[in-house]
């Protein structure tokens, strides 16, 4: 059965080959008594299939894709309705795909392994090892949930997609593979799953322990403070502008503009004005309603050691984290949050992405949550760490005067030249703009700071938005120090430590303006760390 | 900023923190000995790459310019046949060849700029690579967590019986890490030593 050569084939370039797939020793020995006793194994080795709707779901995701051409053929031809009917052709090899896929598609709970196979002329048979899954995710949106399916992804380290989806499965078969993926990690030797960790998937059915529950006061909170109404008026005005919808309207800002100019400056500005606040108001509301819609009932769960996230009022999204495939954790505090006392914690991890995470595997463990309630919440998630004595390190105190000079690079001749140029008043603006400027130099290279602990590397930047990175010495991948020509004049360095799965710049461990010695100790010292560390995905 | 007599030693990013570092004076260890026979012998403390990798890196230059001067000759053509004022033409022709020139000093110096700025250092515990002019950088890959290596070998490369060592870690930034430059036998070499590891670890 684990023998298919054609297994991953061109299938998962993605995917993740190599970690040794030598030191696995699941799949090898047991398959073989697998063949011998195939009768009496054939009961678990059962193909299964998809939910029957699959069919509908499968034939509405090739729709979707139809949509936007389909759109576009219309605006861009009104009045003929013959366009209509084409696009209905289109839609016609859709069915047959989605019978075809739903008809040949099977999956089977092997030993060690979960087995999928697709396909009838170009056959492709799947195997993931359980001890690989970091995540079973699963998608519903309200038509599933009528028809009580879901849209299950399981994902292992590395791919940037899933490595097997299966679009759909009813609750009960769901249930069924997180249970049966669960036992069978329970039961793998040790060599697969390490050995406290199955012991803690054996004593895993115990109802697990809510870390965090989102009450919707927290949700319009959350929108307020998470300002994704930019992402919202961007894609609505994206829209607009692709089909001109603004000039058919007859909306044209500059001709309000005018219009208001003729009433006079002050109007102008009072129209001005009052258009911003709008705008703005605007914006956090449709953020707010974002994030309702987005994690209505949001609750984060520690079952074993995973964690699991369900939530979202129209698409019920729910994730599997297991805590030892966290790579770096983030707690981020905007403003906003510190004026409510509230941050928010992600985790990288190294899975497939899933849709809210945005691209990286990266999962927002608790979007919200008090600052009293945090030191419970990494009590469970990331046991051992203790932010209030953790011991920071300052970067080099001459960073202050980078950072100025920097600062002031860039805002300096452009204000300049507003006060040359345009009108002394504009100091009015400048002079506060300035002011920040040094401020933030100042503080940004107080803040900024790392610690090293017995087996964990922190790093926190932002005063004004704050940040802290923490990653297991065991997660470091490669250290790296660069040095620009900047860097050579002043002794200093730019250490960076990657790690599987890192998300955006902006939660990565990179350390700059160390003084050059400090970061060269400090790379060896965080390289002989990872070194005498193992790492498991 | 081309401080020309820069040895490794007196890199700035080896500089003074731990005594321990073995190249404090620059050891360049005969480079062009692990060339040749020497294909069983790991290299110890800081390497420096193959000095054939000054030429190919100045083949592939070379190659650039005569694709830029090529262009040159076709644009100074056109330009020329479609009759502009003379002052145009000049300086668009002079600015062209001003480019050519330039980089074909490049691609002269370039190479051994950097041939003296990148190095290695293979140890029990790490791989150790460095590289860049004037953007240096250093980075060190611990051994357990190489997850696999290739070596890689283009024409040009072959013909100066050079290869390129590829890293692959689970990583994100580093989820690839080259080191060009190696006589093909010492990188085969470095390979084999790096998956020994890797099969003694067990990710």
């Amino acid at each position: 059965m684990a023998s298919d050569p054609r297994g991953g084939e061109g299938v998962s370039p993605a995917g993740e080959p190599q970690p040794g797939d030598i030191p696995l020793p699941a799949p090898g020995p047991e398959t073989l008594p697998n063949i011998s006793e195939s009768v009496a194994a054939e009961a678990s080795v059962k193909d299964k299939r998809l939910h029957p709707s699959s069919i509908l779901f499968l034939l509405l995701s090739g729709v979707k894709s139809l949509i936007l051409p389909g759109l576009f053929v219309l605006f861009a031809a009104r009045g003929g309705s013959r366009y209509e009917a084409w696009i209905m052709i289109f839609i016609i090899p859709y069915t047959f795909g989605a019978i075809f896929r739903y008809l040949t598609y099977r999956y089977a709970f092997h030993d060690a392994e979960l087995v999928i196979r697709k396909g009838v002329l170009f056959r492709n048979q799947r195997h993931i090892p359980y001890s690989r899954i970091h995540n079973i995710g699963s998608v519903q949106n309200p038509l599933h949930r009528m028809l009580r399916v879901a849209e299950v992804r399981v994902e292992t380290a590395g791919g940037q997609e899933p490595e097997a989806s299966l679009k759909v499965l009813s609750v009960e078969a769901l249930e069924e593979m997180r249970q049966r993926i669960r036992r069978a990690k329970a039961a793998l030797p040790a060599a697969a799953a390490e050995a406290d960790d199955a012991a803690a998937m054996a004593e895993e059915e115990l109802p697990g322990r809510v870390l965090l529950a989102m009450s919707p006061g927290d949700l319009v909170l959350h929108g307020l403070i998470d300002n994704r109404g930019m992402l919202v008026v961007g894609a609505f005005l994206g829209l607009l502008w692709q089909f001109d919808l603004l000039d058919r309207l007859g909306f044209d800002p500059r001709q309000l503009w005018a219009q208001a100019q003729d009433a006079g400056t002050m109007r102008a500005v009072a129209v001005a004005i009052s258009l911003l606040v709008t705008l703005v108001v605007a914006i956090r509301l449709l953020s707010i309603v974002w994030s309702v819609v987005k994690l209505w009932g949001y609750r984060l769960q520690k079952v074993g050691r995973e964690l699991r996230s369900r939530g979202g009022l129209l698409t019920q999204v729910s994730t599997t984290v297991p805590l030892h495939r966290i790579q770096v954790l983030t707690l981020r505090e905007k403003i906003l949050h510190r004026l409510f006392g509230r941050l928010e914690v992600s985790a990288d991890t190294a899975g497939g992405s899933s849709e809210e995470s945005g691209g990286s595997g990266r999962q927002n463990l608790a979007p919200l949550i008090s600052r009293e309630s945090l030191p419970d919440f990494l009590a469970e998630v990331e046991p051992g760490v203790d932010l209030e004595n953790t011991e920071w390190q300052r970067i080099d105190p001459r960073a202050t005067t980078r950072l100025l000079r920097r600062g002031l690079f860039v805002t300096l001749p452009p204000s300049a030249a507003l006060v040359y140029f345009v009108s002394p008043w504009t100091l009015l603006a400048t002079v506060p703009i300035l002011a920040l400027v040094v401020v933030d130099a100042f503080r940004e290279s107080i803040r900024r700071g790392y610690a090293c602990t017995d087996d964990r590397v922190f790093y926190r930047s932002g005063w004004w938005s704050r940040r802290i990175s923490l990653a297991r010495y065991s997660k470091i991948q490669a250290v790296s120090l660069t040095e620009s020509p900047f860097d050579r004049r002043w002794q200093m360095r730019d250490l960076q430590i990657d790690t599987a799965g890192a998300g955006s710049s902006l939660q990565r461990l990179h350390i700059r303006y160390l003084p050059a010695e400090r970061a060269r100790e400090l790379m060896d010292f965080l390289a002989a760390r990872a070194a005498e560390t193992k790492f498991r995905w | 900023m081309l401080n020309p007599m820069d040895e490794i030693g007196s890199d700035p990013l080896e500089s003074p923190p731990a005594a321990p570092s073995p190249s404090a004076p620059p050891p360049p260890p005969l480079p062009a000995a692990a060339g040749e026979g020497s294909s069983t012998a790991l290299p110890a403390g800081l390497q420096k790459l193959d000095p054939r990798w000054i030429s190919m890196r100045r083949v592939f230059g070379w190659i650039r310019v005569a694709v830029y001067l090529v262009l040159w000759i076709i644009a100074t053509l056109i330009l020329t046949l479609s009759g502009p004022a003379p002052w145009i033409l000049v300086t668009v022709v002079g600015a062209g060849a001003l480019w050519v020139v330039l980089m074909a000093v490049q691609a002269h110096l370039w190479p051994a700029l950097s041939w003296r700025r990148a190095a290695y250092r293979l140890s029990e515990r790490d791989l150790e690579i460095r590289r860049g002019v004037l953007w240096r950088e250093v980075v060190t890959v611990p051994r357990s967590r190489v997850q696999h290596t290739d070596v890689s070998q283009g024409p040009i490369e072959r013909s100066f019986g050079l290869g390129t060592l590829l890293i692959h870690t689970a990583g994100t930034d580093h989820s690839r890490i080259g080191l060009p430059g190696l006589a093909h036998d010492t990188a085969s070499v470095i390979r084999d030593h790096l998956v020994e590891v890797d099969e003694d670890d067990g990710v």
